[in-house]
């Protein structure tokens, strides 16, 4: 097994006439992954590697009604309405590549899914993948075999670049992954770490699980919370960046209404405290997550 | 990813947007020469026009009781520079003496909820983060973004808060104000402190602290906002140089995101996330980095060539490390030849280790390259693959560094 994406996965990518789009088309066709529609408004009757492209998501689901998986690479001026789109149709994940969304779009798009019970990983997501069954987005790039393999590591990252990184670095001593998701570094995103570590806890094949997380927001924090409620019992290791940022002047959080809402978090070190307190390793570098894993797993 | 998508406003401007969604404010006036200011009404209160908080302790804040303080209050303020943010203007306003008491009014994003939330406390006219310290002090209300801020969930708060009677209709059109001005300007944060009311039961906006969500800016083309320094501190002439880099050429980018900083090892990283976890590695390692830059979106290589000559520019490096993960895209083999060019063009010749990890579009070339240079020009280059993970070269670059100041 795996988590969100796998041989049943069937992708409509919405922006698939774009650079982005065009490139995450061919990219997942090559994988294997079952990529069966595009939409681009105004582009309608097109092709893109031989996948028809249609004007709206309402003729795409029309023709492929077993479309069950949204790849959403649109400029950010456009991403609230493709996101409002497919939650409309019922399309039930919606994967957003989209960077530099604004927060009000992010939480009205989240809330509007919520709402009908679909998941959004991202925005800023740089994809899903299920290594040797398929991959969703610019995870892994063209050659995802290059950093990602089959096994029973769960990855969630907050940065693209680092979802791919750290299952090399995994890879490189013996250890696979089950399904590896870039989250999006957002201060507002679909799925969070406790979102999925939800999902990785059901799933047999997952026995661990490995977090890239940053400085800033809540979501390191809440996952700690829901480790140490028992609601996800497999072992965990993590990396937080941070330590630099934080010593930059911009590098401190909102302040203000933020000092409020985050007191006591937010912070590197408010983040690896309460991770730590939950049981899960900390790596000092992300070269030492394979060997934090491999103690925990027996 | 860092950051640089806030824009805050002063609190001049943040009043504008208060008084255009009806919320009541003082009658202020603002003035960036002490010349300007005439007539005043007093006592006045003279406050500096600044990013960062926390103005009172820096004495930016001052009651004045003739113009004759004012004026001298003014001259001193103006052209100060404090944080390295300089004061290009001050705002003068009636002093209230009738002041019956001082709330804490607050919107902003919230991550627990995933949501934005309202914040109500009846300790006001405090430092933030003193009001933070007292949780129950404090009331928060999550909003459904796709509903809006209702004004019975207004009242529910403010009652909640402890408030009742006829402050209950005030506050709530206040609230309401503040949602509009959230909603509208696409704020990441909209916050009164204090709000201020009078023996006469009115409130007043005495401050405003907004901060604009940048990435909006495609909804707000008209917004006549002048553009403001994100550092806190005025840009240096290498970062500025480095600005200039994708300001001519779009291409790519490389030199947007430039930092200066203390140390001795220049740094040369590609990639958002990645490049910050290597600055994290190089830290945790006792690695002090000399500056932070970070290109990707395969920038040209004469773009690479400038950015490269400002980083190698600085004086005193004992090492420099070009990092970055496997590119997806990002010609190695262009970017490391620009990287080479500016080298050569250092006066004099750097004797220093060069670390370089890199992987991606014509590593292999680029490296073959490399040796050749090496072998020829004499660069003490140590070349790492993708078989090498980016943030162990961080230790070999530091040792090196070590090694290299030793014999220095």
């Amino acid at each position: 097994m795996s988590i969100l994406v796998d041989k049943n996965t069937k992708v409509l990518v919405q922006g698939a006439t774009g650079k982005e789009g065009q490139r995450g088309i061919t990219q997942m066709i090559n994988y294997g992954t079952k990529v069966l529609a595009g939409v681009t408004p105004g582009k309608g009757g097109q092709k893109v590697e031989g996948i028809p492209v249609f004007d709206t998501v309402k003729e795409a689901v029309d023709k492929f009604p077993e479309i069950n998986t949204s790849f959403i690479c649109v400029p950010k001026m456009a991403a609230k309405d493709a996101i409002l789109e497919a939650i409309y149709y019922d399309i039930p994940l919606i994967n957003v590549l989209t960077e530099h969304l604004p927060i009000s779009d992010a939480a009205y798009t989240v809330a509007s899914a919520k709402e009908k019970n679909i998941r959004i990983v991202g925005p800023s997501s740089i994809g899903i993948i299920s290594p040797g069954k398929a991959k969703l987005g610019s995870i892994g790039g063209s050659e995802p075999n290059f950093s990602f393999t089959i096994g029973d590591v769960g990855v969630i990252s907050k940065s693209g670049g680092m979802a791919s990184e750290i299952s090399f670095i995994l890879k490189k001593e013996g250890l696979g992954q089950s399904t590896a998701i870039g989250v999006g570094g957002d201060m507002i995103v679909g799925s969070t770490f406790a979102d999925l570590l939800e999902i990785f806890e059901k799933d047999e094949e997952t026995k661990a699980v490995v977090l890239f997380g940053e400085h800033g927001g809540t979501y390191e924090e809440e996952a700690a919370e829901f480790i140490k409620a028992k609601k996800f019992t497999k072992p965990v290791a993590a990396f937080i960046s941070g330590l630099f940022a934080e010593m930059l002047p911009h590098g401190q959080s909102l302040g203000h209404a933020g000092a409020i809402i985050e007191a006591g978090k937010g912070h590197r070190d408010d983040k690896v405290r309460a991770l730590e307190s939950a049981g899960v390793a900390i790596a000092e570098i992300p070269d030492d997550l394979p060997k934090l894993i491999k103690k925990m797993v027996k | 990813m860092l950051k640089f998508s806030l824009m805050r406003l002063y609190e001049y401007e943040g009043l504008k947007l208060f008084r255009e969604s009806q919320i009541q404010t003082l009658d202020t006036i603002v003035v960036s020469s002490a010349d300007e200011i005439k007539d005043v009404e007093l006592p006045a209160i003279v406050k500096a026009q600044v990013l960062s908080g926390g103005r009172g302790k820096k004495g930016l804040v001052k009651p004045c009781k003739d113009l004759e303080e004012v004026k001298k209050a003014a001259k001193e303020m103006l052209g100060k520079e404090v944080g390295g943010e300089q004061v290009e203007k001050v705002l003068i306003e009636p002093y209230l003496i009738d002041k019956n008491a001082e709330y804490y009014l607050g919107i902003t994003y919230d991550t627990v909820n995933r949501s934005p939330v309202v914040l109500v406390s009846k300790k006001g006219g405090i430092e933030v983060e003193e009001i933070a310290k007292e949780k129950e002090a404090i009331k928060t209300l999550p909003i459904n973004p796709i509903i809006g801020l209702q004004p019975w969930q207004a009242r529910q708060i403010l009652s909640q808060a402890g408030f009742s009677g006829i402050h209950f209709l005030s506050l709530t059109k206040i609230l309401l104000g503040m949602w509009d001005v959230f909603t509208r300007y696409d704020a990441r944060l909209v916050e009164i402190n204090p709000l201020i009311e009078t023996e006469s039961e009115e409130f007043i906006a005495a401050d405003a602290k907004i901060i604009l969500d940048d990435e909006a800016d495609f909804r707000h083309s008209n917004l006549e906002f002048p553009p403001r320094d994100v550092m806190g501190r005025k840009p240096t002439e290498s970062e500025l140089a480095a600005k200039e880099i994708d300001t001519n050429d779009h291409r790519g980018s490389a030199g947007s995101t430039y930092i200066e900083l203390d140390g001795d090892i220049a740094v040369i990283a590609a990639g958002g996330g990645g490049s910050l976890v290597n600055m994290d590695a190089l830290m945790a390692l006792g690695g002090k980095p000399a500056n932070y830059t970070e290109h990707s979106g395969n920038p040209p290589k004469e773009k690479l060539e400038k950015l490269s000559k400002i980083v190698l520019s600085k004086k005193g490096l004992s090492g420099v490390w070009f990092v970055g993960a496997t590119a997806n895209f990002t010609d190695i083999y262009e970017t490391l030849a620009g990287f080479v060019q500016a080298l050569r063009s250092i006066k004099p010749k750097p004797r220093y280790p060069i670390v370089i990890r890199r992987g991606g579009p014509r590593y292999e070339e680029a490296f073959k390259m490399l040796g050749e240079v090496k072998k020829k020009e004499g660069f003490d280059f140590h070349v790492f693959g993708p078989e090498t993970p980016m943030t162990s070269t961080a230790k070999t670059m530091v040792d090196l560094a070590n090694k290299f100041k030793g014999k220095r």
